[in-house]
């Protein structure tokens, strides 16, 4: 009797916050209290939208973190349900693959680039007649091709959703990320004005 | 179930004794642990210092998941919010409920509840609310917590 009370003492910082007993099945919610899964979930079917009895942040059940305790034996209620797994992550080549394109400041780039080079190199073939004839059509598949080697990457990279984010992604990734796009951008605007000027300079010398 | 509300009130009984015996007098009048009684007087220095009041609490099996049932039995204080039939309009008795909550807290709520009034006055309603309250305990009402209603 005497050591139960000793205990009482010991393990009140581990108490769950409803039964104010030992928690067992402990749990833990996204606010950071700790609760017995079967007491938390028994609050649970009673209060919608779902608080912490402690601190009244509103959460969702499945979102507290499990906490996996040396007697580890789960519920003989039937019931009531397990508890929620954890979320984890593996280390797989998925994450690999994510820092190579890291690495590669313009890989997006690079795509468009081999998609829309075979179309500049079409404006060399003579798509129309006579000396006019040639230039204007070198001009506009040169153009599509331009077009499509600066501006491909864009439209891939929302279709293919690329950057596969992680579950929690932090902010400093995302911040990298933007910012790629973003010189990606300015590359791409910078090569355009500068092919524009060209192609006004070879213009104004096949126009005489 | 049973046992998870004996066991939790035998906590509550617990910290009542050992943290507030100089407050708060607890008995439980028919040996029953799910029908206590918590005496306590008014607070130096408010109104209603050196009054006498006995709150009576109810626990139903559910507790603490479903709030106690909490009145003010005998002569009730003259508040703003507590009606003559001993009803009591505080929001954590009702919808604010939490299962953290104890007996205790509820009752250092009620007391803070008193401490903090500048004046005695009725509920504006309670000539009619305690003829509407016949018969009825106070959970079966929607509590409304605007002053003028409450």
């Amino acid at each position: 009797m005497n050591s139960q009370k000793q205990d009482d003492e010991k393990y009140k910082k581990f108490q769950c916050k409803i039964c104010l007993d030992l928690a067992t099945e402990p749990v833990i919610t996204p606010c950071g209290h700790l609760y017995c899964w079967q007491c938390l979930y028994t609050w649970a079917q009673k209060k919608n939208p779902l608080q912490c009895p402690y601190c009244s942040n509103v959460f969702e059940l499945d979102k507290v973190t499990t906490i996996f305790t040396g007697d580890s034996k789960e519920s003989k209620q039937s019931e009531i349900p397990k508890r929620p797994t954890n979320p984890r992550q593996e280390q797989n080549n998925s994450s690999q693959q994510q820092q190579q394109q890291q690495n590669q400041p313009f890989g997006n780039f690079q795509f468009g680039f081999g998609f829309g080079m075979p179309f500049m190199m079409m404006s060399n073939f003579n798509l129309g007649q006579g000396q006019q004839g040639n230039a204007r059509s070198f001009m506009i598949i040169f153009f599509i091709g331009f077009f499509m080697m600066n501006f491909l990457p864009f439209i891939t990279s929302f279709i293919q959703e690329i950057p596969q984010q992680p579950q929690r992604p932090s902010r400093r990734h995302q911040e990298i990320y933007e910012d790629d796009y973003l010189t990606n951008f300015g590359i791409s605007l910078a090569i355009i004005l500068g092919f524009a000027g060209l192609n006004y300079l070879a213009n104004k010398i096949l126009n005489k | 179930m049973q046992s998870r509300m004996a066991k939790r009130l035998q906590k509550d009984l617990e910290q009542m004794q050992k943290s507030y015996a100089d407050q708060f007098n607890v008995r439980m009048p028919n040996n029953d642990i799910k029908h206590w009684i918590v005496a306590f007087e008014g607070a130096k220095g408010t109104l209603y210092q050196g009054e006498k009041f006995e709150l009576q609490f109810k626990f139903s099996n559910e507790y603490p998941i479903e709030s106690p049932e909490v009145i003010f039995i005998g002569k009730p204080p003259e508040h703003e919010h507590i009606y003559s039939n001993g009803f009591i309009c505080l929001s954590i008795l009702f919808d604010e409920w939490s299962a953290a909550l104890t007996v205790s807290s509820v009752c250092l709520s009620i007391q803070s509840m008193l401490s903090s009034a500048t004046k005695k006055m009725k509920p504006p309603n309670d000539a009619e609310f305690v003829k509407r309250a016949a018969g009825r305990g106070p959970k079966s009402f929607l509590w409304s917590y605007h002053d003028e209603k409450c």
